[in-house]
Parts: structure tokens; C-alpha cells; sequence
């Protein structure tokens, strides 16, 4: 439950290593379920175990199996790296929601391995409000069973996976897990805001040198693939030429919004939302975001009307109202999250369209008609992630790539590189540089993406230009972002 | 008509104001007076101006701020760590701390489902859908959650909201609020021109069955009759779909045909004739398939039978919230007894217990109001005038809106929620005296 930090003397060396360690675990274990959503928990196991017997051999945070570490050794690393990195993501919030999130996650497959015995004793332990159930207060035996508040089980509640009566929730062992994941995690978001408000005392003077700025670049080194490179990259997108670049270069979800928009003269709420954030992440300027909304709006909304209505949320999308907050476009796993009424154009396609619609909407994209075939089966089979990747190649007539589409944006980037190397190969010219999207992205964060890239596009020689710095988060920018109390 | 709306906007307020002591702060009313200035409102002034972060000292603050800006809405959103005027002040620390849970349940939702209307649309056919809809997701709050201080009131227009106001409701945290939202939600969107419908995979779970329950019951008694599903059209084309099997659908479509030409059936309802044929299908091809072996048939054919008709019940008739609404402690939601600025009626409690008798034409709008004010202010005059002292003492009151329907409606807040609150306040109240007095005498005794 990582309820005591530990308190000893150890190397910088040993320091950094151990962080950068299980920094790579959680990141590699993330990239993986985002590929591959629907592996089983053992699956999953197996690449942990897998991942941190490539990372962490020799650091004593390998699997007990490791020659020449004992149980007090693991512990012992599994302590410290893990406080290094709550240490250096403690520092924003998305910093914080991210390790949160992964060591969650890591924690839920390490206890699903536990033991009965060793449950019961956890439970004991570290949480004694999951009281038993006296026999006779359901009426019925059921067997091994708990009751709590169902305050604390939100996520079994959302899930109706359990039994309420009067506001107690009753807990089976099989669903206990969850329960701890989220007692855990609130555990150790308590531990991280309280470190982040006390970060000025966490160094002693003489280390603030030293120890500080090492601890701030742990995080840095490794924020999600981002596209935003994208946007500059292949000139100018405007409000004239966005439905022909939409129709060589957008993802199904996109072009299908686009459609709707275009020949119902509307879009709902959750299709517009979608819509505008990815065509802000390609490099639609505001100004033109607004002329190509209202131009699209018109007729059925007078130019008055759309100012008054949607201008305002488009300009917000774009941070110049409200909070004014930069938002991001939505990648895939939100946007297959999305679900919506009879009306509603958002959401994945793949998941939302039945297969005849499916199958047309993809015919008019040009697809390949083989693969057109294997997106549907694919969609059928609740992979869309693979399903929306067999459509590029259809659409694009590449090799396989053997990596799902993670997010629209990436999706675009790829059209965009395949097209562009294409009529620069027309050209006669040399090709231009090719590095996947995020391949470059610096640091273990995207290694595994970048991994899988390369085989995405044509082979040969990649030397990285401009390309390769499409992938890198401005380190600049997350360090300012990074840094507390400095105004 | 936000005009001449205001005079009467206010009137019921009044009333609901003397009480909201009870009703916000559940530790003592009087005690805590800097609870109800943290509460944020939110009026929308004509021509869709919103002013949020108000907050008012009291009622009397409020009352005034209502009549001097004649706000053609007024919303109530969470009480804040701090008087919602000075936000900027705390910065970050300006957190919402307390908001009932709210729900909000909108006919909109239903329009690919039901044939009478559209949109902003309501009428007496459509309303057993937000009836059953309150019955459902009111038990669910009371037995499952253990929630008591439950107040249901008519949007004004085509739909309900909830209010669930016990201490531990309004301290849920937004991940909690979500779970409760999810908790209720069987609908999942749509997809492949079904209505998605979460979880009727193998056995329901028990508030599942017990909303199926309510819902076959309501079905052939309200629903189905006054909806008209099952008549020619494209809803009837659509509820077949549900039907697991092509010769399942040809064979109810026979029997529709042969049904229709006895003249026995003339006088009994389509909608009800046509769906009993799908049931006895169902149950006939059911009993054909279990009885091909041993082992009760293929479970790949038996179970989608035997979940068709609840599905298509659940489709049609399950409580479609609108989750956002509750999802977030800081989200606006409209103030009880305000006035909707487009339909003029007041957004008046229902009764959970009648929700089925509650008449949404019925409810006092503006107009209808003014007109009784006037009447009875005529009624005191020709009372008075006609020296019949004693009747006309009674009838003259401080407050002038016991003469109109308004009273029921101020009745039925008091009785269904505000009675309720009060009681469990003043036994708080007492049991916290009770600890505070066995405290100090532990003290003395040291």
C-alpha cells in the first residue's frame, strides 16, 4: 500500500536508475493496453512480468524469479522507485492523474495474483471497514461476502456489479479487488498532493541542486506521444480546403462527422465537440474554425444565431474563454467510449454504425474492397482500434502496419506522411524524412509505439529532420508548466 | 412575459424561502449562517444573460434580488467553500463542498420512441413514461441507497428532476455521483437501429428486475395503450427488430393478419392485441426449443428469447437520465417553483406516491395564477362588503398565494420532502446536544 516512505542513504546512480526503471514499466504497460484493449488480465500479467524482466533485471525490482535478488530486495526497489517517481509526478495534476492512473493499474494485477489467505490478510491490514456480513441480514447465506458503504465502491456501483440495500453495498470475493485497487489509489493521490504542496521542504537545502532538477526531468522525459507537430508540418489547413483534405485524409470518425455536418447542416453537441478539437489538432486556426462552422451552419442557422449559440463554445475549445484551458483532441480509447441517442453522429464508427452503413461509409472513402472486409470483421470482433487501422490500408494501399490507430490525429499524420512521400517519390525527389509520428519522442515513454511505427511505414532509410521532432513535448513548455508557486 | 411573470415568480418563494434553513443546512439552521450565502444562484435574465456566482445573506436577500431583476429563470447550484461573489479571492481553494444529488429525466430523450410528439412536446400520452420513469428510479433511491429526503419536481416543460437532499447525498464526491448515474442507466445510446441496453445478459441483476417489474406492469396498463407502439408505422417495424429470429417476426405477422379480421378484437386495443401475439410467440417458440433436448436447448437460441421481451420493454420505457446532470457536483440545475420561461408553468413538487396522477397541462402557470389572485383579492372585497366579518378575518392572511393552487404545491413540498428534513435535522440536533453534554460531564468527573 506504499504507506511509509522509506528513509535511507542511497546512490544517485541507483536513484535515477531505479525510477527510470519503473518509469519504463508503467509506460511500456500502458502503450500495451492502449494497442490492445482486449487482452485478458493473464495476458496482461505476462507482459508485465515480461517488461520488468527486461527493465528491471539486476535492480531487484525484477520478478522474484531473478537470480540473486531475495524478497527483501524487491520490496526494497519496488519502495524506492516507486516514491522517486511519485516524487517527480507529484507536481500537476495531469502529472499526477497519469501515475495515478499506471500504478493503479500495476497494483490491480499484483494483487490479482494473491492468494485467499493473503487477501483475507490484506484486507485486515490495510482495510478493516469491509466488515462480514452477519448471517442472517440478507436472509440468504451467500457465502463469503462483505458489506461496506457503497460510497467506497463507486466504481462497483457504476458497474452494477454488486447487491445494494439501504445504502450498503455487499461485496463478493470476486469483486473485492477492484475495492482495493480503489482504496490504493486513493492512498496514494492523498500521498501526492500532499508531497506536492509540501515540494519546497521535500529537498534540503543542500540538495535543491543536486536532487531537484534530476527529480523534475524524470517527468519530462516522458509525457504521452502528442501530434501537436502535425499541425505545422503540411501546410496550411483552412476553412476552403478542409473537405478535400478531409476526404483524402481523415479517419472514418472524422469524415463521417464531416458528412453529417455537411448534408445536415447541424451537428450535436458531442459531434461538434469532437469535430472542432480535431481539427484544431491538425491546425484549423480559430478564425477559420468559426468561418467554416458557420458556413457549414448555414441555412438552417443564421450567421446571428451561430454567433450566438456555438461560437462561443468553438472559441472556448480554442482557450480564449472561460478557463481558458488549451484543450487536446480526443484519442481513441475516449472516443470509442462516447456513446450516443439516434441523432448523434460522434463517437467511433466502428463501434457505432451497423455494418451496412459501415461498409458503404467505407466504400466512399475508397477503401480497398478485401479490407473493407477486414475492417467490418474487425469491428464486428470489438477491435476498432485494428478495425480503423485496416481502413487506412485499404484507403492508402500500404503493407500491413501491425499497430491499431490510437487517435485520430495519428491517423491524419500517417496520411498525410504516406501521401506526401508519395508525391515526392512521383517528383523523382529524394523522399523526405519519414519517421513515424511519435518515433522520436525522447525518453521510454513512446519506445514501444515508436517500435511499432517503423514497421507502419515503408522501409528505408529514416534519417530524421524536421519529422523527428513531431513527437517531442516541448520540454520547455512542460517545465513552466511544471513549476509551482514561481509567480 | 418575463415582465409580468416576476410578481408571481416571487410569490411562491416567499414560503420556500421561511424554510430553506431547514432545508440547506442540515448541522442547525440558525447556528450556521454563513451556509446559505456560499450557495451559488444563477439567474437568466431575458435574452439569455446568465449571471452565476450569486449569493445572497438570506431569503429576504434573495427575494429581493428575484423581484428587482426579474430573472426568467433562476437555477441553484452547489453551496462553495466560500461566498461564490468573492471566488477570485481564493483562487484555487474555491471548491464546491455540498450539492444535493440531482437527476434530470427529459422527454426529448424518448422521441425515437414515442409517437405522440416531438421535442419540447408533452401531453397525458407520453407522461406514464416520466411516471414510471419517477416510480423506478425513486425506489431505487430509497431502497438500494437508503436516501429519505427525495423531492421530485415537474421542469416545467417536458420533463422531471430530482433533488436528493440528505446530508450524505450532498457530500458526494463527483466519482460517487457518477456511479449513482451509472447505477440507473440501462439505456446505452443506440446502435444498428437498437436501443442498446446494458446488462440483460444471463440473470438481471435484482434492481434491474425490479425496474423490469414496475415496467411490465406499466407497459400493458399505460405505456403500451396510450403510446400506440404496436400500430402500423415504423415504430412497430422497429420493435420487431428486437426479435431474435426472421421466422419468429413472419409468424407474429400471420397472426397480426388473421387476429385483425375477428370481430371479437374489433373493440380491444391494437397496441394490446398485437403485443399479447408476440408474447404467446415468444412463449410457443420458447417451449418448442426447450423441449428439443434434455439439457433445455441451445442456450444460444433460448437465451436471446427469453430476453427479447424485456428488452423490448427496457428499450422503451427504462428511465433515460441525462447523466451529465448528475455526474458533477457543480452542475446548475433549475430551481424548484421557478416559472419556465417558455411554457409559464410553474415547476411544482410531484408526489412520487401519485406520480402517475400528477397532469403536466394541469400545473398553475402565471397567467392561471394572476387570474386567481385577482379572484380571490375580489372574493376578500365582496366579503368584506357584505359585513360578513368572521369569514372575511379568515381568509385575509400576510400571504395572499394560499388563495391559489399554489397551496396544494407548497402542501405536497412540505409533505413529501420539507416535514421529512425537518424531523431528522432536530434529532441530529439532539443527538449532537446529547454528545456534547455526555463530553463535558467527562470532563467534570476529570
Amino acid at each position: 500500500m506504499y504507506n511509509t516512505p522509506p528513509s535511507e542513504n542511497i546512490t544517485l546512480e541507483e536513484f535515477e536508475r531505479l525510477a527510470l526503471a519503473r518509469l519504463s514499466v508503467l509506460k511500456e504497460m500502458e502503450a500495451y493496453k492502449l494497442r490492445h484493449p482486449n487482452k485478458t488480465e493473464k495476458e496482461l500479467l505476462d507482459k508485465l512480468n515480461q517488461l520488468k524482466l527486461k527493465h528491471m533485471k539486476g535492480t531487484g525490482l525484477g520478478s522474484s524469479g531473478a537470480a540473486g535478488s531475495s524478497r527483501e530486495e524487491d520490496i526494497r526497489a519496488d519502495l524506492i522507485s516507486h516514491y522517486v517517481l511519485r516524487l517527480a509526478y507529484c507536481r500537476t495534476p495531469e502529472l499526477r492523474k497519469w501515475f495515478l492512473a499506471a500504478e493503479a493499474e500495476l497494483f490491480r494485477l499484483k494483487f490479482g495474483t494473491y492468494s485467499p489467505e493473503e487477501h483475507e490478510q490484506f484486507l485486515a491490514a490495510h482495510a478493516p471497514q469491509y466488515r462480514p456480513v452477519p448471517d442472517d441480514e440478507l436472509g440468504v447465506v451467500m457465502g463469503d461476502i462483505k458489506q461496506v458503504s457503497w460510497t467506497r465502491v463507486p466504481e462497483l456501483v457504476s458497474g452494477r456489479r454488486v447487491l445494494l440495500r439501504g445504502g450498503w453495498a455487499y461485496v463478493s470475493r470476486e469483486a473485492l479487488a477492484p475495492l482495493v485497487v480503489a482504496e490504493f489509489r486513493t492512498g496514494v493521490s492523498k500521498g501526492l498532493s500532499e508531497m506536492a504542496r509540501r515540494w519546497r521542504q521535500m529537498f534540503p537545502a543542500e540538495e535543491e541542486q543536486r536532487l531537484q532538477p534530476l527529480v523534475a526531468s524524470l517527468a519530462n522525459r516522458s509525457l504521452v506521444a502528442d501530434y501537436s507537430g502535425v499541425a505545422t508540418r503540411y501546410g496550411d489547413v483552412s476553412a476552403a480546403n478542409l473537405h478535400q483534405v478531409s476526404a483524402r485524409h481523415f479517419p472514418l470518425c472524422m469524415s463521417h462527422l464531416m458528412t453529417a455536418l455537411h448534408t445536415e447542416r447541424h451537428l450535436r453537441h458531442g459531434g461538434r465537440q469532437q469535430l472542432t478539437l480535431f481539427l484544431k489538432g491538425i491546425g484549423l486556426p480559430m478564425e477559420e474554425a468559426l468561418l467554416f462552422w458557420r458556413s457549414e451552419f448555414a441555412p438552417r442557422t443564421t450567421g446571428e444565431a451561430f454567433d450566438k449559440q456555438y461560437a462561443y463554445n468553438i472559441r472556448h475549445n480554442y482557450g480564449r474563454e472561460g478557463k481558458r484551458t488549451d484543450y487536446t483532441a480526443y484519442n481513441c480509447p475516449t472516443i470509442v467510449g462516447f456513446s450516443g441517442g439516434p441523432g448523434d453522429h460522434h463517437g467511433c464508427p466502428y463501434r457505432r454504425l451497423d455494418e451496412t452503413t459501415l461498409r458503404a461509409a467505407l466504400g466512399r472513402l475508397n477503401c480497398d474492397e478485401r479490407k473493407v472486409e477486414e475492417a467490418v470483421s474487425k469491428a464486428r470482433a470489438g477491435h476498432y482500434q485494428l478495425a480503423c487501422a485496416a481502413a487506412f490500408e485499404g484507403v492508402h494501399r500500404v503493407p500491413e502496419m501491425d499497430v491499431g490507430i490510437s487517435a485520430p490525429l495519428q491517423y491524419y499524420a500517417e496520411s498525410r506522411r504516406v501521401c506526401a512521400e508519395r508525391e515526392a517519390a512521383a517528383a523523382g525527389g529524394v523522399p523526405p524524412a519519414t519517421a513515424g509520428v511519435d518515433a522520436a519522442a525522447a525518453g521510454p515513454a513512446t519506445a514501444g509505439n515508436g517500435g511499432a511505427q517503423a514497421s507502419a511505414g515503408p522501409a528505408g532509410p529514416t534519417p530524421g529532420g524536421a519529422a523527428a521532432r513531431v513527437g517531442v513535448k516541448r520540454p520547455a513548455e512542460a517545465v513552466v508548466g511544471g513549476t509551482p508557486g514561481n509567480a | 412575459m418575463a415582465g409580468d411573470a416576476a410578481p408571481a415568480n416571487a410569490e411562491p418563494s416567499i414560503n420556500v424561502q421561511d424554510a430553506m434553513p431547514s432545508y440547506y443546512d442540515s448541522k442547525h439552521a440558525q447556528a450556521d449562517a454563513h451556509f446559505f450565502n456560499r450557495r451559488e444562484f444563477c439567474f437568466t435574465l431575458n435574452g439569455d444573460i446568465f449571471v452565476r456566482y450569486q449569493a445572497f445573506k438570506d431569503g429576504a436577500e434573495l427575494q429581493a434580488a428575484i423581484q428587482r431583476r426579474c430573472p426568467a429563470k433562476i437555477d441553484i447550484g452547489p453551496v462553495y467553500s466560500a461566498n461564490p461573489q468573492d471566488r477570485h479571492k481564493f483562487g484555487a481553494s474555491f471548491q464546491p463542498l455540498e450539492r444535493e444529488l440531482v437527476f434530470d429525466i427529459d422527454l426529448t430523450d424518448y422521441d425515437d420512441v414515442r409517437t405522440c410528439g416531438s421535442g419540447g412536446h408533452i401531453c397525458a400520452r407520453c407522461w406514464p413514461l416520466m411516471a414510471v420513469a419517477v416510480k423506478i428510479i425513486d425506489a431505487g433511491l430509497r431502497q438500494e441507497f437508503g436516501f429519505q429526503h427525495i423531492l421530485w419536481v415537474y421542469s416545467g416543460r417536458r420533463g422531471v428532476h430530482c433533488w436528493v437532499c440528505d446530508p450524505s447525498a450532498r457530500q458526494l464526491t463527483d466519482e460517487q455521483r457518477s456511479a449513482v448515474a451509472s447505477w440507473f442507466s440501462v439505456y446505452k445510446g443506440h446502435e444498428e437501429g437498437k436501443a442498446r441496453v446494458a446488462l440483460l445478459g444471463g440473470t438481471m441483476h435484482p434492481a434491474v428486475e425490479r425496474a423490469a417489474a414496475i415496467l411490465r406492469n406499466a407497459w400493458r396498463e399505460t405505456l403500451l395503450p396510450a403510446q400506440r407502439l404496436l400500430e402500423d408505422g415504423p415504430h412497430c417495424e422497429a420493435m420487431l427488430r428486437y426479435l431474435p429470429e426472421e421466422g419468429l417476426v413472419e409468424s407474429v405477422k400471420r397472426k397480426w393478419a388473421t387476429a385483425a379480421k375477428k370481430e371479437a378484437n374489433r373493440s380491444m386495443d391494437v397496441s394490446l392485441l398485437r403485443w399479447g401475439i408476440i408474447e404467446e410467440e415468444v412463449r410457443l417458440r420458447l417451449a418448442e426449443e426447450k423441449s428439443r433436448s434434455k439439457t433445455g436447448g441451445n442456450f444460444k437460441v433460448v437465451g436471446p428469447l427469453e430476453r427479447c421481451l424485456d428488452e423490448i420493454v427496457m428499450a422503451h420505457a427504462y428511465p433515460r437520465l441525462d447523466m451529465e446532470v448528475s455526474k458533477k457536483m457543480n452542475h446548475l440545475l433549475k430551481a424548484p417553483f421557478c416559472v419556465h420561461p417558455k411554457t409559464g408553468k410553474v415547476c411544482v413538487p410531484i408526489d412520487p406516491a401519485h406520480a402517475d396522477d400528477f397532469d403536466p397541462d394541469g400545473v398553475p402557470t402565471v397567467a392561471s395564477l394572476l387570474g386567481e389572485l385577482a379572484a380571490a383579492a375580489a372574493a376578500r372585497e365582496e366579503a368584506a362588503a357584505g359585513a360578513d366579518g368572521a369569514a372575511e378575518a379568515a381568509g385575509k392572511g400576510p400571504e395572499p398565494w394560499r388563495d391559489t393552487r399554489m397551496a396544494d404545491a407548497v402542501t405536497t413540498f412540505e409533505r413529501c420532502l420539507l416535514d421529512g428534513l425537518a424531523a431528522s435535522n432536530r434529532e441530529e440536533l439532539a443527538s449532537r446536544t446529547r454528545v456534547a453534554v455526555a463530553v463535558g460531564q467527562l470532563g467534570i468527573d476529570f
